[in-house]
């Protein structure tokens, strides 16, 4: 494939595969209770994004290492057993949510309810998993899920004022009588949904997994820039339309079924359709993600074969690993614990744990014996600790607000 | 062999075979000190067991479960590679041995046997 189709291809799939159901869920929570005052979220997450990932690919590139194995190399294997632990938790439940997310789209679709469809889409990601190339479950899922789009044509057609839309990204303004626990931990959450780990091991590790080398870091820098800045503009949209037609209305939209609501007051059943089949790609390419963020983190740990085209034989620790992670996201999703409250939570633990993952790549992207000349630069570097003093709040903060916000209902 | 740190250039990299095949991380480094002499890494030692006591117990204890239930594995014993069979390091180590012969894909080997080999389409 020829250079340029190939970062096309990188930017589109970046842009189809930016949603999952984490995003789906708090920025449609975020919208109708908040308007547009927690856009500034947007801003900082997806430049945490950019930054995050833009640094996992160039230090695999450069030393041919992943995150996990810097992990370990460089915070010992003590912590970086916690770290682990804790990224086996997140990524589980990143599966659960979002094996969730595809049932609930197929509850919209059929009307039976979301538990039925449960054991169905675990089976289609297992299949998937079992006999799909990592090019196929990385590229086949994301431009599948460019339907999604439809929010963006949905703001549109729903025409706020963008010129406030703009100003709240940086000024906001919290509407009177939020609880102000309940909106930190709401903007917890969102920063969660942006920066989920699993798609930085599965970043990480597909670079490894396609063998980049020294004329991917425009690929790297391209793909994170333009195609995660596109991916912005769809989660912008997705709190506008919710803001339009929730907030103005004084609703709170706490169910899933209400978020394709704006799609189909603006462009009726045409863009129900769309968003289900949008919704059903992004949420199933992130079940599969996260299931192969979940192998990678503990075969590369242990240092086993791994590598989603290897078959069976060749890494069989790595498939059992995500056949159990698999398995074990299918029962805890079957005991029928709100989704929407797992998703919340979920994307909340996600921003909790992320400096165990950041702070390691932050000192090896900066270490010349690693990365030569492709170690930071002092602009990345400044970014990195703007992140990085952001992040440690957000770990410090997740828990007091989520008690002072009630579990993060306010 | 150029001078390196121990912590920063070998310990907890990944250990690749003779045949660049992988064999696990660098879990241990058994230090040899005899009067007079400067002490001398002897051995790199693969050995996940030793190292469970570092964990939290009730962690210890599902590794344990996971170990014998599991992988049906009730003795894991540490693998120990002189330190003469470093070939070179670099993003992993390099070692003059062969993975299967030393027993370093014990585990891989288990749950292939036990569970992977089993499902359908697993010999493709």
């Amino acid at each position: 494939m020829g250079r340029i189709s190939s970062l096309a291809l990188g930017i589109v799939t970046a842009v189809g595969g930016f949603v999952d159901m984490g995003e789906l869920v708090t920025c449609s929570q975020a919208g109708a209770q908040y308007q547009f005052s927690l856009l500034w979220t947007v801003v900082v997450g997806v430049l945490g994004i950019m930054v995050y990932a833009d640094m996992s690919g160039r230090v695999a590139i450069t030393s041919g290492r992943t995150l996990v194995d810097i992990i370990r190399e460089r915070l010992g294997w003590r912590i970086a057993t916690i770290s682990l632990v804790v990224a086996t938790l997140v990524n589980v439940l990143t599966i659960v949510i979002e094996i969730s997310g595809m049932a609930l789209v197929l509850q919209i679709v059929t009307g039976l309810s979301y538990i039925w469809w449960i054991v169905p889409a675990g089976i289609v990601i297992g299949g998937v998993l079992w006999f799909s190339s990592f090019k196929l479950i990385e590229n086949g899922a994301s431009l599948l899920g460019l339907g999604i789009l439809v929010f963006v044509v949905a703001a549109i057609k729903l025409g706020p004022s963008w010129g406030n839309v703009a100003s709240q990204m940086i000024l906001p303004n919290i509407p009177s009588g939020s609880s102000l626990p309940a909106y930190l931990f709401a903007a917890v959450s969102l920063l969660g949904a942006f920066m989920t780990p699993y798609e930085l091991y599965f970043y990480s590790s597909g670079a490894i997994e396609e063998r980049w080398t020294g004329n991917d870091f425009i690929t790297n820098r391209v793909t994170t820039v333009v195609g995660f800045t596109f991916g912005s503009l769809i989660v912008i949209c997705m709190m506008v339309v919710s803001a339009q037609t929730f907030f103005i209305h004084g609703v709170k939209s706490q169910l899933f079924a209400s978020i394709p609501v704006p799609i189909v007051a603006s462009l009726g059943i045409g863009g129900l359709a769309v968003f289900a089949f949008g919704g059903l790609a992004d949420t199933g390419g992130a079940a599969l993600e996260s299931t192969l963020s979940s192998a990678y983190t503990i075969a590369q740990f242990f240092g086993w074969d791994w590598g989603q085209d290897h078959n069976p034989r060749q890494a069989p620790g790595f498939v059992f690993t995500y056949l159990v992670a698999l398995l074990v996201a299918v029962i805890i999703a079957l005991t029928g614990f709100d989704p929407v409250k797992l998703t919340i939570y979920t994307t909340a633990l996600a921003a909790f744990s992320l400096p165990f993952t950041f702070i390691p790549l932050f000192i090896v992207a900066n270490d010349r014996t690693y990365m030569g000349d492709a170690r930071n630069g002092t602009l990345t570097n400044i970014a990195c600790i703007f992140f990085l003093i952001v992040l440690s709040i957000v770990t410090i903060a997740t828990i007091p607000l989520f008690i002072l916000s009630g579990g993060g209902g306010g | 062999m150029a001078d390196f740190y121990l912590f920063r250039d070998v310990m907890d990299k990944g250990l690749v075979d003779r045949n660049g095949d992988k064999m696990g991380k660098v879990d241990e480094l058994l230090l040899e000190l005899r009067p007079g002499e400067l002490p001398a890494v002897r051995t790199i030692v693969l050995d996940h067991g030793s190292l469970l006591v570092l964990l939290p117990t009730f962690l210890a204890n599902i590794c344990r479960w996971i170990e014998e239930r599991i992988l049906g594995l009730t003795e894991i014993e540490p693998i120990e590679i002189p330190w003469e069979r470093v070939e070179s390091i670099d993003v992993v180590v390099h070692v003059d041995v062969d993975r299967q012969q030393v027993g370093a894909t014990q585990t891989e080997e288990a749950l292939w046997e036990r569970y992977v080999s089993k499902l359908p389409w697993a010999r493709r």
